[in-house]
Order: C-alpha cells, then structure tokens, then sequence
C-alpha cells in the first residue's frame, strides 16, 4: 500500500512537472531583419515585440545555456541579445586596429565566452589596399579579439562547430575540416566540392535546429543534391536528387526521413529515393530562409517581408505574417 | 556572337599600315571562344549568376515557369546589397552605403524612401 502511495506521488509530480514544464516553454523564430529582428511565437504565429539593432542581421548561433543569441550584422558587427529582455545588451565591431574586418561565417563554442568566425580583411596602408588571407578564427566574445586564426582557401561563407569532435566544418568551395582541440588550429582534413563541379550557396543552413546536422544544397551541372554534415558524427554525405529542383535551403523534417528544400518551389524530398515527392509554388514569391517548428507539423519560409507558414504534411498555406522588415535568416529557440 | 560577327568581318578587312598589321599579328590564330547561352539548343547559363541588369534576376536553367528566380526582385534586392553579390546593380552595402537599411527596411515596401 505504501509503496503504490509513492508511486502514485511520483506520477502525480511527473504530470505537474510536465504540465509546468509545458506552459513555461516558448518556441520562437527569429527573422533577422534590416535595423531589427521580429519575433515569432510559434505557438500562436503571432509577432512578438520586434528587437532594434544596428546593422543587417546575417547569422546567428545561440549559446548552450539558452541565455543569449549572438548576431551578426552588416557583416562585421556581432550583436549579444538578452533571450529573457529580448534586447541587444552588447556589440563587438570587428572593424579594429585599422583592420576592416567582414564576417561570413560564425559559429559559437560551448563554452558561451568564445566563437569562431571566418573573416575577410582588409586596411589601407599609406594609401595602399593590403588585403589579409582569409581566415577562421576564435574570438572572444566579450571584446572583440582574435585568439588564434588559421588561414583557409577563399569562398568560406559558413562554418559548423563540432563540439564532441573539436572540428570545425569551413563551407566554401570545399568543406574543410578545422582542428580546434590543440593549442594551435590546423586543416585535418578537406572534402572536395570544386572538382566535382559543386556548385553550392552556403548561406542558409541552421545545424543547431536541424539535429547538428548541416544541411545544403548544391548543383553538379543541372543536377541538385543535399549535401550534409553531421556535427554529431563526422559524417559527410552527398545525396544527390533524381527531379530538377532549384533551391536555398533545406531543412529535415524531425525522423530526418525527409526534406524541405524552397526557392520558388517548396518541395518535399523522400531521403530513401532521392526523389521530391511534393511540391508547391510559392505564392509571394521567391524564399530565401527557410525554418521548422521543433515538432516538424510547420514550415516557415521567409521571402522579403513575408513569412509564409505552411502545414507540412499537407503543404496548405497556414498563415502568411506580413513583416516590417526584409530578412535573410530564420532562427528557432525554445527558451 | 560579337566575337564571331568581328572574326566574319576581318576575312574582308585588310590591314593597310604597321599598326593595324601589328593589332593584326596580335590576334593571329584567335578562334572563337564565346558562345550565346542558347546555341547548340542546350541552355549553357551558369546556375545562380545573373546576366541582366535587374537586381537579383538570376538565370534559370528551367524551362517552366518562373522563368527567372528571384521574384520580385525586390525581395532579394537588400539581401544582394548588404552582401555585395551584384555591385553593379545594387548600393555597396558592405563599404559605401552602411546605413541602408536604417533608410528602408523593405524594399518592396519602402523602396521610395531610397534618395
């Protein structure tokens, strides 16, 4: 009697526990905008309070204690944002020491207090352009500064930090595979895409919110493919697709079955057969960003200032949210 | 195709002093090294790089509708000038016009605050 007393106490709390747990959580998407970034309360697809910054929003990479969200904007600003104020807190220019400095590329590291950025400089020196190599650095988050760097092939426009593996995945032309675990950086590894002919616009991936895994695609001739990178595993696969399709970006749906893949087109891809197996033009027009909900049921896809929300399974246009900004990225927390 | 309009006129144009012989010499054995995208009955445009002047029109290899991507293209006209992708069609957002998008927040919308 006792014992199914406890137990029954046990399930009790577990059921309250849910239930809190539940009411607290709040998934949002950030569309990182021109001088703001507007919120979405997934819940209910309705605009939160919008948050003012300076600059145009680019990437953005939260850090593991949910706590903050790190932007970067008009390429050489990153901006820190307070998740419970929703307001920028901090901003490190990266334009310094007479250094222009342009951010393509950034990834944080788990620690919260460090990121990686891959970097394009350059100054004028004595009325002289000097124009630095490319290269993949950690900064620090709090002023600004370049730890360690290493040099890296032009064309980087996105990088994947891999924390159970300490490597960095720099997309560009090739994927090249960073070692961080040393004092030192080095190339550990390079998966070609330019021999192959890839072809491929590395710009609107969301690892974290695709269960780590990097997700894009690329064109051999006319031909499309996903190319992944799984940040959990190492694992690098190209699949290439059976149907023309012409697209920015993809997203899994949660089984990691299938893929939402836009442009003009949102289309549904079958993994198993390489095959689209769905398709809609897009009403509004051409999309660039494209985001889940966390339970997979909702697509969202960004075109200027239109978020067109649609039923996954079915590909019904839900809800089309009329922004006051144009955007680039779609970013998905639940806080 | 100019390339190949010039090569058909020079067979009738003679070179008649040193310094037309010499821009002559200069293009001796030059062949033919541009084709029209659409000659040869296969569409040759390089995917995702524009080849008209209006912002963010990239070419499409497909031959059904949308004939063009990015449409309209104001929904990817900021995003090409923060960037820099197409500088000839867009502000330089990267180096000259900083401020932009303090002017207008949406092009499509806004585009008339653009002075």
């Amino acid at each position: 009697m006792k014992s199914k007393i406890w137990f029954l106490a046990g399930v009790m709390t577990l059921c309250l526990l849910t239930v809190i747990g539940r009411s607290e959580a709040k998934e949002l998407i950030f569309n990182l905008g021109y001088g703001k970034i507007q919120v979405i309360d997934v819940a209910t697809d309705e605009l939160l309070p919008e948050i003012t910054m300076q600059g145009w929003g680019r990437e953005a990479s939260f850090s593991a204690d949910k706590k903050f969200m790190y932007v970067t904007a008009s390429r050489h600003l990153i901006h820190k944002i307070d998740l419970q104020q929703m307001k920028v807190v901090k901003t490190i220019d990266m334009h310094s020491g007479g250094w222009q400095r342009f951010v393509f590329g950034m990834d944080l590291v788990e620690d919260g207090k460090t990121a990686y950025v891959h970097l394009f400089s350059h100054k004028t020196d004595k009325g002289e352009a000097v124009v630095a190599p490319p290269v993949v650095a950690q900064i620090d988050l709090e002023s600004g500064k370049i730890l360690r760097s290493i040099e890296v092939p032009i064309g980087v426009c996105y990088l994947a930090y891999a924390k159970n593996s300490q490597t960095i995945y720099a997309v560009g032309q090739d994927v090249y595979l960073i070692d961080v675990a040393g004092r030192e950086m080095k190339i550990s590894g390079t998966h070609p895409m330019f021999d192959k002919k890839m072809n491929i616009l590395p710009l609107f991936s969301y690892t974290a919110e695709n269960n780590g895994v990097a997700l894009l695609p690329y064109w051999i001739g006319e031909a499309p493919g996903l190319l992944s990178i799984d940040t959990n595993t190492g694992k690098i696969t190209e699949t290439p697709i059976k149907n023309p399709m012409m697209v920015y970006g993809a997203m899994y749906s949660p089984d990691m079955k299938k893929a939402y893949a836009n442009m003009d087109e949102l289309y549904v891809i079958d993994l198993a057969t390489q095959t689209i197996t769905n398709t809609e033009v897009i009403p509004s027009g051409t999309t660039f960003s494209v985001m889940t909900s966390a339970d997979g049921k909702k697509i969202y896809l960004q075109g200027g200032p239109t978020i067109t929300i649609y039923d996954a399974e079915t590909l019904k246009i839900v809800k089309e949210l009329k922004l006051s900004t144009d955007g680039m990225s779609l970013r998905r927390i639940t806080l | 195709m100019e390339v190949y309009i010039i090569m058909e006129k020079k067979k009738r144009i003679e070179a008649l002093n040193e310094k037309a012989r010499a821009i002559e010499a200069l293009t001796g054995g030059e062949k033919r090294s541009v084709e029209a995208l659409e000659e040869g009955g296969m569409l040759k445009m390089p995917v995702g790089c524009t080849t008209v002047f209006d912002t963010g029109w990239e070419t499409n290899p497909r031959a059904t509708n949308p004939v063009g991507n990015c449409q309209p293209s104001a929904h990817d006209y900021l995003g090409c000038a923060g960037d820099c992708w197409w500088p000839a069609q867009n502000p330089d957002g990267l180096t000259n016009y900083l401020d932009l998008e303090g002017v207008c927040s949406s092009i499509i919308r806004d585009w008339r605050d653009i002075k």
